[in-house]
């Protein structure tokens, strides 16, 4: 099995677990702490491992309506990290974590 | 054709092709995150990406084709320009719209990228350009309207 598929199963995973604690306790909320290790990554300056952290964010929202703006945030940290805007990157984690946290 | 006229019938071939390279690249953009997106098995994102490709892709063949009808029909003719200004005009429209309000399909983005900078400046000088052509080709018709 490689990396990709591990990550992927990895997100499936958060995702259930995201729709069980999303409304419960945000503070072990998977995806919440998924963006906690992209924003360490992107502190550390681990370009790699943040994008890698921010997709499996990505992946496990998908399909919330309730978590759109969380994930159009982690869209935005992407884009910025693609283009080497690193505070932009951590702003909008910060944003999306922000967000999820309201729910 | 005036020399006036043909500094800006050059001018603007030249930044409607520098716009259409910025639509490739930023598609090109696009493909790398969908292929990551398949890769990761997220597919509710691929369907965006798809569409925002396929879009991408779209405004750089039109702003090829601007230059082609510029370069053969601008020295007499003011429809070039107006499709130029018309085309660039709609686009950045959509752009400050799909960081607003939002758009169908994808939504409201909340990044505003450096390529993006980057050619909404190209259509702004495209749509300065074309307005300035529009003007002169109008001046050289009344000029020969006279004259005769």
């Amino acid at each position: 099995m490689t990396n990709l598929s591990v990550s992927a199963q990895n997100s499936t995973q958060q995702q259930q677990q995201f729709n069980q604690t999303a409304t419960t306790n945000s503070s072990s909320n998977p995806v919440v702490k998924s963006i906690d290790a992209s924003i360490l990554s992107l502190k550390s300056g681990d370009n790699a491992n943040a994008r890698k952290s921010l997709l499996q964010s990505e992946s496990a929202l998908e399909g919330n309506s309730k978590a759109v703006d969380a994930e159009k945030h982690i869209e935005a940290s992407l884009q910025a990290l693609k283009d080497g805007d690193t505070n932009g990157a951590i702003n909008h984690a910060e944003l999306a974590k922000k967000s999820l946290l309201g729910l | 054709m005036k020399v006036n006229q043909k500094i800006i019938v050059y001018s603007l071939s030249a930044f409607l092709v520098a716009t259409g390279i910025v639509y490739f690249m930023v598609a090109n953009g696009e493909y790398q995150d969908f292929k990551e997106l398949i890769d990761l098995g997220i597919k509710g994102e691929t369907a965006e990406k798809q569409f925002e490709m396929t879009f991408f892709i779209v405004c750089g063949i039109i702003y090829l084709g601007l230059v082609v009808w510029v370069l053969k029909l601008g020295k007499t003719k003011k429809y070039p320009f107006i499709a130029s200004m018309i085309v660039s005009a709609v686009l950045i429209v959509i752009y400050v719209a799909s960081r607003t309000i939002g758009v169908p399909i994808v939504g409201t983005e909340y990044y505003i990228g450096k390529l993006d900078i980057l050619s909404k400046v190209f259509q702004a000088i495209v749509i300065g350009l074309s307005g300035l052509a529009i003007y002169d080709t109008s001046r050289l018709s009344i000029i020969k309207k006279i004259n005769k």
